[in-house]
């Protein structure tokens, strides 16, 4: 029996517990995916028991589909949440329940789940089509951001994790959700369960297929995106930092962080072709190129060293604790620096291993995207403040 | 019985169907235009006559509610209130009062949902202080009473019990004649600001 978002009334929970007593002793359960379990309802009462369901508005028949989506409380209560889940979860939900009849069964199926943050407490990293939330800055705002993460396996006792494909604005995910399902449809072999048709189409051709839904407009063109689910406040352009020298040099951190997205995917690929050596060196790579791109930020004239990056981002985002997450603390560049030990000790990656280190990787250029627009954050407030002083003065 | 978390739901007369999610923007917007009074949005549409959408302040809540299948503006106390009963019930009144006058006179909402000042429940939201007896409910008719007669200038009311003993003490509250939104706010008469504490 669903309820949706995992939400129940007070006045519901009298109303199930009334029926708990009235069908199957007194005994229910709550269940990982957010809903309740009644064990045991006897086949001739299971008319009595949806009518009770029902009348208490928990009869609708999408318990266990997709369109009964797990999210954990995101920005709505959690003070680590970045992206709203349960704003998305909400819209999914609505999305999906609409087309619920003519989805096709495999798509049904699909399990999807939402974390507000990369510490997963929706479980995304077992579903099907999982989403934690992630900041992107794209033309000088903060736009809230989900990364896509496919083919995690719910059932074989979640024997395997999803596989971040691509950060995709918040506002564009139902479209990703529609074009992942879609693709499913059309190319999948018989009877292909979901991960299978994942490991076998290839991350890249996802990637590809979402790469349109990368981009969004202009702020100036539609706002809309530059918001959060259910959250109508938007950045202002007084928040872009135009004009300031600081200008190239932001610009450059970025290029360099996105650069490092895209080589992180590449090890992905490698990893998929079974080369996980590559990949694990890879993969280090692209944690290089994301750590160079900060340092860039203070340090224009930062070398392709890779000494002297590791030094640099040491001195002045470690040691600082300017990379540092509130609650995580400095563990993201920790997991760079094993990396770099690993790769410069020549040490043997098998495949789990190999896993391990790119999903530690994508944690790392996500908290230096954070980091990045944190800083940013502050030298415009610096820059805000000190143009309010010069105007008063 | 301490009368504290007093909860005032006052039932929505919908001329034209408003979704919920339309209070959402508008919610929001109270918080850009106050100074700290409220500080967030919570949204229940999804549920089914669920607590709808909440206005969350640090010291109450205000809520499109929905719970028991019928729209009303719930005001809901957090914080303890100092003052004797009396003066409780009237600072809860003022301020729920003003911000259901507020939200009704909205010029998103173009006047399609007012709210009924003539029928509203009060609940006592703490089942430590108030408990749902037969005794807590003499003791909070006895306190009630007088102050909606007041309220209403001594117009005839009928007081209705919550009936669930598994729910918390609640009364309905009707006037037998009509009462409009100025008549209660001139006879609450308490001075309160918008976070229901006394100037
Ligand atoms: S995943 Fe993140 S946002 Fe969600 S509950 Fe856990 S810590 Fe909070």
């Amino acid at each position: 029996m669903t309820l949706p978002l995992g939400d129940a009334s007070a006045d519901q929970l009298r109303a199930l517990a009334d029926i708990a007593r009235r069908f199957v002793k007194d005994t229910l359960r709550t269940t990982v995916e957010q809903n309740i379990l009644f064990r045991w309802v006897s086949e001739a009462d299971l008319p009595e028991f949806y009518q009770a369901i029902k009348a208490i508005g928990l009869g609708a028949a999408d318990a266990a589909t997709i369109v009964d989506v797990t999210a954990c409380p995101g920005t709505d209560t959690c003070k680590l949440g970045i992206a709203s889940s349960r704003g998305l979860a909400r819209e999914l939900r609505y999305r999906l329940g609409e087309k619920s009849l003519e989805l096709d069964a495999a798509v049904k199926n699909l399990r999807i789940k939402v974390s507000g943050c990369f510490n997963s407490c929706g479980q995304h990293h077992v579903a099907d089509i999982g989403f934690y939330g992630i900041n992107r800055n794209v033309k000088g705002f903060q736009v809230p951001h989900f990364q896509v993460v496919l083919g995690g396996k719910f059932h074989d006792n979640a024997g395997e994790y999803g596989v971040p494909i691509a950060a995709v604005p918040s506002k564009r995910i139902p479209e990703a959700v529609l074009s992942i399902t879609e693709y499913y449809v059309r190319q999948r072999v018989k009877d292909e369960r979901f991960q299978d048709f994942v490991a076998r189409i290839g991350k890249k051709a996802i990637k590809d297929l979402l790469e349109d839904l990368t981009k969004i407009p202009a702020p100036d063109v539609d706002r809309s995106y530059y918001t959060d689910w259910g959250d109508p406040r938007e950045f202002t352009l007084a928040d872009m930092g135009v004009g300031e020298c600081a200008g190239e040099v932001v610009s450059q951190a970025e290029f360099a962080l996105a650069a490092s997205e895209r080589e992180l995917f590449e090890a992905q690929l490698l990893l998929d072709g079974g080369r996980s050596q590559d990949a694990v060196k890879a993969a280090y790579a692209a944690m290089l190129h994301a750590a160079q791109g900060l340092v860039k930020s203070q340090n224009p004239a930062v070398s392709d060293g890779e000494n002297e990056i590791v030094a640099e981002f040491t001195r002045r985002f470690y040691d600082t604790q300017l990379f540092w997450d509130k609650y995580a603390g400095g563990k993201f560049a920790e997991y760079f620096f094993k990396a770099r030990e690993f790769v410069r000790d020549g040490k043997a990656a098998d495949a789990d291993r190999a896993v391990q280190l790119l999903q530690e990787a994508q944690l790392f250029i996500d908290a230096a995207h954070g980091c990045h627009n944190r800083l940013r954050a502050t030298v415009e407030t610096a820059v805000k403040i000190e143009n309010a002083a010069q105007a008063s003065a | 019985m301490e009368l504290q978390k007093i909860e005032i739901k006052f039932f929505a007369v919908e001329r034209e169907p408003v979704p919920l999610t339309a209070f959402i923007d508008l919610f929001h917007g109270w918080i850009q235009a106050s100074d700290g009074v409220y500080h967030d949005v919570a949204d229940y549409s999804h549920m089914h006559q669920g607590p709808g959408i909440v206005l969350v302040a640090p010291d109450f809540y205000v809520s499109i509610d929905e719970t028991g299948g019928r729209r009303g503006f719930l005001f809901s106390q957090k914080a303890r209130l100092e003052g004797s009963n009396q003066e409780r019930l009237a600072r809860v009144f003022q301020t729920a009062l003003e911000n259901c006058r507020r939200l009704q006179a909205e010029p998103a909402l173009q006047r399609k949902i007012e709210f009924r000042f003539d029928e509203f429940e009060i609940t006592l939201n703490d089942r430590l202080l108030a408990p749902n007896t037969d005794e807590s409910y003499l003791e909070f008719k006895a306190e009630i009473e007088p102050f909606v007669g007041r309220l209403f200038g001594g117009a005839p009311i009928s007081l209705q019990q919550e009936s669930d003993a598994r729910r918390r003490v609640r009364l309905r509250i009707q006037a037998m004649a009509p009462v409009d939104l100025a008549a209660p706010l001139s006879h609450v008469g308490s001075k309160a600001n918008g976070r229901g504490n006394i100037d």
